[in-house]
C-alpha cells in the first residue's frame, strides 16, 4: 500500500499544475446545470405538484448534485490508459514493483481528490445554500463520503476494464462514449431513477449503474432512510465494487499477456 | 557468476496485414490476415555482474524486444530468460525491484512536476530506505552537479537535462541492472560524455550491471568492455569490443567526393571503383552523404593502389583517409554476415 501513496500525490501536484482546465469545467458544470435548470423547469410548467412523487425542486436539486458527483468521476482512466498503450508509454508503467491496477488506481484516486477540492466542494456549498438545500447534516454525511469513495471504485472499475479493452483494439473510443452514455442514463445521473418506468427501473435498481449516483445521492437526501437501509446500501455497493475490481484483475492478467508496447 | 541467462529466446510479433484508404481499415475489422514478425530468434546470452555490455544493431535489430523481455514486459514466445535469478514474466514486479531501464524516447519523471517530486515518488515507490536516498542524491550530485535542476519542472527541461535526470531516477533504488535504450540519443557531445562519465562512475561503485543499446559507436567506445550484436533477431557476434576492433583493424576508410553529386553518377561511380578490384574482394564501397566511403583490406590490397586507380580514372574533387569507425566495422558485419 506505501508504495502507492506517492502516485496520488503526484497527480494532485499535477493537477495543481493545470489550474485552467479546472475553470473551464467548473464554468462547463454551471452552464450544464442551468441547461437542467429550463429544461425541468418546463417539464414541470403545467404542474405545481409532484411527478412521479418528486418535486421541482427535489429534481433539481438531485440533478444538480448527480452533476457535482459527475465532476468527481470525470478522472479519464480509460483514455488515459488508451493513450499510453497507443504511445508505448504504457511500458514505464509495467516496469514498476508494481501491480498495474493499483498503480492506476492510486494515479486516479490522485484526480479525484483534486476534483472533489476544486469542483465539487464548490458545487455543493454553492447547491446548499443558492438553492436553499435542505440537505440533513449528520450521520448521513458521514456515510454519504464513504458511499461517493465505493462509487469512485466502481466508477474506476469500469474504466478500467474499458481501458484494457485497448490492449486489444488500440483506439477505444468508441467503446469508451458508449460506456459514458450508458452509466449516465443508466445511473440517474441525468434522469432521476424514480422517472423511469416501473419496470425498467426494477431492472436497473439491480445493475452496478445506479450505486454510482443514485446510491450516494438517495443517502444524501433521502429523509425516509433508516440505519438499515444505509447499510443495504453501502452493502450494495460493495458488492459491485468487489465484482468489478476483481473482474479487472482477472481481465489484466488475460491482457497483460497479449500486450505488445509500441515503439522503441 | 552470470547476473543475465538468456537461452534460445524467440519473440513473434503478430500482426494484421493492415490495407490502404478507409476501405482497407473497414475490411482489417474484419480480417484474419496476419503476418507473423520473428524479431528476436533463438538468442542464447550470459551476461556477469558489473559488465557493461554493448548491445547493437541496426534499426529493427530486435535490441528493444529483447529488453522488454529481460524487463518482464513481454513474453517471450520461446526460450528461457533469468536476470538476477529471476523469471522476468513470471515474476516482473520482483524483477523490477533489483532493475532500472531508461528509455532513451521516453520520460519515466513526472512531466509537470521539479524532478526531486519525481524522485520523491520512485523513492516510494520502490520503497527506498532514506539513507540510501540520501546518499544517492549526494553521489549524483558529486558527479554531475545536478541538484540545481531538480526544482524544475520537467516541461521545462531539455532535452539533455531530461534525460540525465532520467538516468539519474533509474539509479535511484540501487537497481543491480540497468537497461538503457538508446540514451543518448539526440543529445550534444559535451552531455553525451557528461552522461558517459555518470554510467561509467556509477557502475564502478555499485558494480551495477549495464546493457547499454545505442548507435552511436562514441558511447561503446567509452564505456563497453564487451559488444553483442544482433541483426535481423540472431546474435552475429559476441565478444570483446576490443577483438571487434581488432579483427577490422588493417582496414582503412578512403573517402572520395566528386563534383556531379547526382545519383547516376555516384552510382556509375561506385561501380567503377568496384568492378576493378572485383577479384580481390578487398573493397566495400557505400554512398555516406556527400562521400563516397571505400573501405579498404590492407591485407588483400594496398591502399596506394586503390587511391592511384580512383585519381587516375574519376574526376575527383576532394580525397581524406580515415581510421576505420567501428560503425563502419559494425555495417561491414551486418551486411556481410560474420566474415571472421
Ligand atoms: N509491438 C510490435 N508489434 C509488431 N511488431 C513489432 C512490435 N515491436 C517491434 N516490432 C518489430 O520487431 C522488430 C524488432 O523491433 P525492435 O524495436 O526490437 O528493434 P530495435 O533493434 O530496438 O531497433 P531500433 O534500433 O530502431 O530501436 C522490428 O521489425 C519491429 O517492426
Ligand atoms: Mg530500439
Amino acid at each position: 500500500m506505501k508504495r502507492y501513496w506517492g502516485l496520488s500525490k503526484g497527480t494532485i501536484m499535477e493537477s495543481a499544475a493545470y489550474r485552467g482546465h479546472y475553470l473551464f469545467t467548473f464554468v462547463g458544470n454551471v452552464f450544464y446545470i442551468i441547461l437542467v435548470y429550463f429544461l425541468w423547469k418546463s417539464i414541470y410548467a403545467n404542474t405545481t405538484q409532484q411527478i412521479n412523487g418528486m418535486t421541482f425542486k427535489e429534481t433539481f436539486m438531485y440533478l444538480t448534485l448527480a452533476a457535482s458527483i459527475y465532476s468527481l468521476m470525470q478522472t479519464w482512466a480509460d483514455w488515459d490508459m488508451s493513450r499510453s498503450m497507443l504511445s508505448g508509454n504504457v511500458v514505464l508503467q509495467f516496469l514498476k514493483p508494481t501491480n498495474y491496477q493499483a498503480y492506476k488506481l492510486f494515479e486516479n484516486f490522485g484526480v479525484m481528490v483534486s476534483n472533489f477540492v476544486v469542483l465539487f466542494i464548490p458545487s455543493f456549498i454553492l447547491i446548499v445554500f443558492v438553492f436553499n438545500a435542505n440537505i440533513n447534516v449528520g450521520l448521513n454525511m458521514a456515510i454519504f463520503i464513504i458511499s461517493i469513495l465505493l462509487a469512485y471504485l466502481i466508477n474506476f472499475g469500469f474504466d478500467f476494464i474499458v481501458g484494457l479493452l485497448s490492449f486489444y483494439t488500440e483506439s477505444i473510443w468508441g467503446i469508451s462514449m458508449t460506456k459514458e452514455v450508458i452509466v449516465l442514463l443508466f445511473s440517474g445521473a441525468v434522469v432521476p431513477l424514480p422517472f423511469f418506468p416501473e419496470a425498467m427501473r426494477k431492472i436497473l435498481e439491480l445493475l452496478p449503474f445506479q450505486a454510482i449516483y443514485n446510491i450516494p445521492l438517495q443517502i444524501l437526501t433521502n429523509k425516509s432512510y433508516t440505519v438499515v437501509d444505509f447499510l443495504t446500501q453501502i452493502l450494495i455497493q460493495l458488492f459491485w465494487a468487489a465484482i468489478l475490481i476483481i473482474g479487472g484483475s482477472l481481465f489484466l492478467k488475460k491482457a497483460s499477456k497479449i500486450i505488445t508496447v509500441n515503439g522503441g | 557468476m552470470s547476473i543475465i541467462e538468456i537461452e534460445n529466446l524467440e519473440k513473434t510479433f503478430k500482426v494484421l496485414n493492415r490495407h490502404e484508404g478507409l476501405k482497407g481499415a473497414v475490411k482489417d475489422l474484419f480480417s484474419h490476415d496476419y503476418k507473423y514478425i520473428k524479431a528476436v530468434d533463438k538468442i542464447s546470452m550470459k551476461i556477469n555482474a558489473g559488465e557493461i555490455v554493448g548491445y547493437l544493431g541496426p534499426n529493427g535489430a530486435g535490441k528493444s524486444t529483447t529488453i522488454k523481455m529481460m524487463t518482464g514486459v513481454l513474453d517471450p514466445t520461446s526460450g528461457h530468460i533469468k536476470v538476477n535469478g529471476n523469471i522476468p514474466y513470471k515474476n516482473r514486479r520482483i524483477n523490477a525491484q533489483n532493475i532500472g531501464v531508461v528509455f532513451g524516447q521516453r520520460t519515466q519523471l513526472w512531466w509537470s512536476l521539479p524532478v526531486i517530486e519525481s524522485f520523491k515518488i520512485l523513492k516510494m515507490i520502490y520503497q527506498i530506505n532514506d539513507k540510501t536516498y540520501k546518499d544517492n542524491l549526494e553521489l549524483f550530485d558529486s558527479l554531475v552537479k545536478v541538484s540545481s535542476l531538480y526544482s524544475k519542472p520537467v516541461r521545462q527541461m531539455s532535452l539533455g537535462q531530461r534525460t540525465l535526470c532520467d538516468i539519474l531516477a533509474a539509479f535511484l533504488h540501487d537497481p543491480k541492472v540497468i537497461f538503457l535504450d538508446e540514451p543518448t540519443i539526440g543529445l550534444d557531445v559535451s552531455i553525451k560524455s557528461k552522461i558517459r562519465m555518470l554510467i561509467k562512475e556509477l557502475n564502478a561503485r555499485k558494480n551495477t550491471t549495464v546493457i547499454l543499446t545505442t548507435h552511436d559507436m562514441g558511447d561503446v567506445e567509452a564505456l563497453c568492455q564487451r559488444a553483442v550484436i544482433i541483426d535481423k533477431g540472431k546474435i552475429i557476434f559476441d565478444d570483446q569490443f576490443e577483438s571487434l576492433k581488432s579483427m577490422f583493424g588493417s582496414y582503412r576508410t578512403l573517402k572520395v567526393s566528386v563534383d556531379d553529386m547526382s545519383e547516376k553518377n555516384i552510382n556509375d561511380t561506385i561501380r567503377i571503383i568496384e568492378s576493378a578490384f572485383n577479384q580481390t574482394k578487398a573493397l566495400t564501397v557505400n554512398r555516406s552523404e556527400d562521400w563516397i566511403e571505400i573501405i579498404v583490406d590492407q591485407d588483400k590490397t594496398a591502399l596506394t593502389d586503390v587511391l592511384s586507380f580512383v585519381i587516375n580514372n574519376i574526376h575527383v574533387s576532394d580525397v581524406k583517409i580515415e581510421e576505420v569507425e567501428a560503425e563502419s566495422i559494425i555495417r561491414k558485419i551486418y551486411e556481410g554476415g560474420r566474415t571472421v
